[in-house]
């Protein structure tokens, strides 16, 4: 045991020990705290913990001092005393951090103590913050990697793309060479620009020919990045439009290629067979991707050939990247741009009378559209987080009310109301700490968990990672969360009159500013979680439309894989037509394959279009009243691969590559141009100078194009030497599960051209997935969350409801002495939560509609103000309403009014 | 009037009726108010022993070193002006309780 005498003369701040009044004090607090210590002991305590209970006994030394030398002086009251000025002196120079830290530290002791007497609801408030503000962060943190991470450059907010679109602007594409040329030349907002046009190359890896991205660029496309090479050199000026055969390599290359050699430069690289010198490597944080993906990295650079000099103006192939001048803004870029289109249109109205130029941040062009959805999922996160808030007050409230005795006691006591407040917010953010440690975990187990299921088509969705400023925003988020939601109970508790507080039995939960407090929350946690799932029903409803939705073909055992031929070993329409003959013929005699073709695009991945016109009608002197048509070639029996159906006439044949130049065009192109004629047999053409006329021989299903969520565009197959490109996609039809067969495929392409990688290699079914994979995430997430908030809606009803009968036990015990039967008590409590699940439903359908502003546009073939859906909904709140109130209801229905009014 | 010093005084009040019954020494009291009181009210060292200091001081109690075994104990007894301060006391809060009674009474009709 220590020697409590001098434990407390080491803490007991008293200027003179020797005074026999000091002795005595010192004396008898160690006698009391050695009294505490054996009490303890005789209860069973361990030595250390009835050691420590003594001590706790004394919470503020200075404060005991005061005390004590008032209480010395009280015989000549009205006379200050030395040793009371002297203490209370010590306590007004209390404003020393150290001593506010020991302060501190003693206030959270006490709140610890406290919050450790009410195991449950401590455990419950922890769970509810960690789970709304974990599942936030966690959200936030993709969202931060996927959308809101600036671009690698310097200054990145000035780095825009340019892009040609129409006076409509209903669409944008990539610029033509001359029309660069002259928006460099003639624009008066930009300090650098550059063009760029991606290539395919195949290189050899660890002996394997594989495809890798890079792109020609001009030598200004650096200067827009505004990123130095780690080692040699960029493209220089006089490289542009020249036979240089130099290339820049990113980092990634440099180390799948050279392993890092710190020698590369002057090295030989031989890209598709051609050999090329390395100039350059750039460093490892520069990434450029294509403008269309953002994980599609261009892994190095080469110059422009001559022939990009001789590019026609209406030839749109070249993505365009600019660097702002300081100080410009996107509006005068903007307005800089339309001024140039204007006068392009005029010197070239034949090309150009219709062109003009849309400017776009970069990052808004590549993250935008992630980054959407994102935020609708962060908004549904938000909103859990908020229920979880509603839950946490309540039940902050509610022990209060618990604790308004106990609270009112100790102002009686004297306790000052500050004091109290204090310790309770202290509870608050002890909880809230408690709350925010737990939120980390979440956030990192959930952050793993997201990174398994996270969709591939996400950008940069390899950089998703739990950052430090994440956890911070966890922790500042519990806290703040937890000292909002505790200051109100705080204040509302410190405010009680202790004299009602003591008045036995009356308190009422349900009746007065508290109870409408509650209710409050309550309601307003029924109408976000109405929100929440009305949201849910919508995106749901809209996914399963499109999973059931016919896209026109099968995807059921097709692999898919795309190859792109070498221009320079392939460089006739009859040697590529060799080559694809060749290879499936291969393809078609390997085991487990039914069929093999090849076409140029495959459903969802879009594709290049461009106008026809039909034989015996007036051509429209204007090219852009001329029908748009979607571009196909195939090799092979592409619709039969496919289960395309074919509705009329034939396939195509060999022999349609001449003579009368067979096409087969879809169902919608069949409805369009020939409304009320049979289409097969007509003509019509690509291209007007010099018409090269097509015959319909054929009418196929239609297929989307560009993914599930859009509709069909005209569309025709044309036979491969009509339209001979260099990339391609096979397609086959498997007997057995088609990953299986990848291995077989991969060795006959080799087999046929040992220079050629195979790429995006995909079963049709991953095709569709693909496309469907962030709504699927969105709508997952989304639906997590709904479910989430019911749960957490019920438990705040059910708490509301059973504090309600637990405060109201003697009133019901009289209501049931009256004569209440028991059926009449049921309909009574459950009167009171259907009252409350009534208001929320209202309050939350007005919510719901507002929020189907943003909502609208994730939706697919369904209202957001359909409703079978909001009906649904309504139903299923009241439904999980009555469920949370019934249990309550029971038991007040089964009071004993014996009982209950003994209590009282 | 009531004296601003009646908050603590109910603490006082609570001390000299249990050391009406006999005396007791300081941890005894603080035990026997949180026992009697369900709980409720629970005391520490810091906030007792002040009150019976200043107690002591006013002559209200006397305080007496008794050996226990190993233990050194400091038992207190009410004196006569204890006791006259006792009924005083117990007649302001019955008057005080009742007149708040009757207030809040009438605030709830």
């Amino acid at each position: 045991m220590r020697d409590w005498t001098e434990w407390v003369k080491e803490h007991l701040p008293l200027d003179d020990f020797e005074a026999p009044a000091a002795r005595s004090m010192v004396e008898e607090v160690a006698s009391l705290l050695e009294e505490v210590y054996r009490t303890a002991l005789a209860l069973g305590r361990s030595p250390e913990a009835a050691d420590a209970e003594a001590r706790a006994h004394i919470e503020d030394w200075d404060q005991l001092a005061a005390d004590l030398a008032r209480a010395r002086g009280s015989r000549r009251e009205g006379t200050p005393h030395r040793a009371a000025e002297w203490a209370d002196e010590r306590l007004r120079r209390r404003g020393h951090p150290v001593e506010r830290l020991a302060d501190l530290l003693l206030d959270v002791r006490r709140a610890a103590r406290s919050l450790r007497r009410t195991p449950v609801f401590t455990a419950a408030v922890v769970l509810l913050l960690g789970l709304g503000v974990g599942a936030n962060a966690a959200i936030f943190s993709v969202l931060e990697a996927v959308a809101l991470k600036p671009l690698p450059y310097p200054e990145p907010e000035r780095v825009v793309t340019l892009w040609s679109t129409t006076v409509e602007r209903d669409g944008r594409g990539p610029a033509s060479f001359p029309d660069y040329l002259d928006w460099r030349r003639d624009n008066r907002s930009f300090e650098a620009m550059g063009a760029t046009q991606g290539m395919l190359a195949s290189v050899t890896e660890d002996g394997v020919p594989v495809q890798v991205r890079g792109a020609r660029a001009t030598a200004s496309l650096f200067d827009v990045f505004g990123v130095e090479p780690a080692m040699g050199r960029r493209i220089l000026p006089d490289e542009d439009a020249s036979d240089a055969r130099v290339v820049v390599l990113s980092y990634d290359l440099w180390t799948r290629l050279f392993s890092r050699d710190p020698d590369v430069l002057g090295k030989t690289l031989r890209l598709s067979g051609e050999r090329y010198v390395v100039v350059g490597v750039m460093p490892k944080d520069f990434v450029v991707t294509s403008p269309w993906d953002a994980n599609d990295r261009v892994l190095f650079w080469t110059p422009f050939p001559p022939d990009v000099l001789t590019a026609h103006r209406d030839s749109y192939s070249f993505p365009v990247y600019a660097r702002l001048r300081d100080g410009v803004s996107l509006q005068a870029a903007r307005n800089d741009m339309e001024r140039v289109a204007l006068s392009l249109a005029d010197a070239y109205p034949a090309t150009n009378r219709t062109i003009r130029v849309m400017v776009s941040l970069l990052h808004a062009v590549l993250f935008a559209g992630a980054g959407g959805s994102l935020f609708i999922v962060l908004g549904a996160a938000l909103l859990v987080l908020l229920i979880a808030c509603g839950n946490v007050a309540g039940l902050l409230l509610a022990r209060g009310a618990v604790r308004r005795r106990e609270v009112a006691l100790r102002a009686a006591l004297g306790a000052s109301r500050g004091r109290i407040i204090r310790e309770l917010l202290t509870e608050s953010g002890l909880l809230a700490v408690a709350g925010g440690a737990m939120a980390m975990v979440l956030v990192v187990v959930g952050v793993g968990a997201l990174r398994g299921f996270l969709p591939a088509t996400l950008p940069r969705v390899g950089d998703v990672a739990v950052d430090g400023p994440v956890l911070g925003l966890a922790m500042v988020l519990s806290l703040l969360t937890a000292l909002v939601f505790g200051l109100a109970p705080a204040l509302q508790a410190a405010r009680v009159s202790h004299v009602e507080a003591l008045k036995e039995g009356s308190a009422s939960g349900f009746r007065g500013r508290r109870g409408l407090a509650r209710r409050g929350f309550v309601v307003a946690q029924l109408a976000l979680t109405l929100m929440l799932l009305h949201g849910t029903v919508l995106l749901v409803g809209s996914y399963v439309l499109l999973r059931q939705r016919d896209q026109g073909f099968n995807p059921d055992n097709v692999l898919t894989a795309s190859v792109t031929l070498a221009a320079s070993r392939y460089d006739s329409a009859e040697a590529r037509l060799t080559f694809f003959h060749d290879l499936l013929a291969r393809l078609d005699a390997l085991p487990g394959v039914r069929q093999a073709a090849a076409v140029n695009r495959l459903p969802f991945e879009g594709g290049t279009n461009a106008r026809v016109i039909v034989e015996g009608r007036p051509v429209p002197p204007d090219p852009n009243d001329r029908p748009l048509v979607e571009r196909k070639t195939a090799v092979g029996k592409y619709l039969s691969v496919m289960g395309i159906p074919l509705l009329a006439g034939r396939t195509l044949e060999e022999t349609d590559a001449s003579g009368i130049r067979g096409v087969v065009i879809n169902q919608r192109m069949a409805d369009r141009l020939w409304p009320d004629e049979d289409p097969l047999g007509k003509h019509f053409a690509f291209g007007a100078p010099e018409p090269e006329w097509l015959t319909v021989v054929g009418v196929a299903a239609n297929v989307s194009q560009w993914g599930p969520e859009w509709g069909t565009l005209n569309e025709a197959y044309r036979a491969y030497p009509l339209y001979p490109q260099r990339t391609m996609y096979l397609a086959l039809k498997t007997d057995v599960p088609p990953t299986r067969l990848i291995p077989d495929v991969r060795r006959t392409v080799l087999a046929v051209d040992p220079d050629l990688p195979l790429t995006r290699v995909r079963t049709a079914r991953q095709l569709v997935s693909d496309h469907l994979g962030q709504r699927e995430f969105t709508t997952t997430l989304i639906g997590i969350f709904a479910v989430l908030a019911l749960v957490l809606t019920m438990v705040g009803i059910y708490g509301i409801i059973s504090y309600f009968v637990a405060q109201n036990t003697h009133d019901l015990g009289v209501r049931m002495a009256l004569g209440a039967g028991h059926g009449r008590l049921l309909r009574y409590v459950l009167g009171k939560g259907l009252i409350l699940a009534g208001t929320g439903v209202g309050v939350g359908a007005l919510g719901a509609y507002w929020a189907t502003r943003v909502t609208r546009r994730l939706l697919f073939g369904i209202s957001p103000t359909s409703l079978w859906p909001s009906a649904g909904v309504v139903v299923l709140i009241l439904a999980a309403a009555i469920l949370a109130t019934w249990i309550p209801a029971r038991r007040a229905a089964r009071v004993d009014p014996a009982r209950a009014l003994q209590a009282e | 009037m009531f004296s601003p010093e009646l908050k603590k005084g109910s603490v006082e009040l609570l001390v000299l009726t249990l050391l009406e019954e006999e005396p007791r020494h300081g941890y005894q009291i603080g035990k026997l108010i949180e026992a009697r009181s369900g709980g409720l009210l629970t005391f520490r060292v810091s906030s007792l022993y002040p009150v019976l200091a200043r107690m002591e001081e006013r002559g209200w109690v006397r305080g007496r070193w008794v050996e226990k075994g190993e233990q050194r104990l400091r038992f207190y007894r009410l004196t006569t002006s204890g006791e006259r301060a006792l009924a005083r006391k117990r007649q302001t809060w019955r008057v005080y309780a009742d007149v708040i009674d009757e207030l809040t009474g009438l605030s709830h009709a």
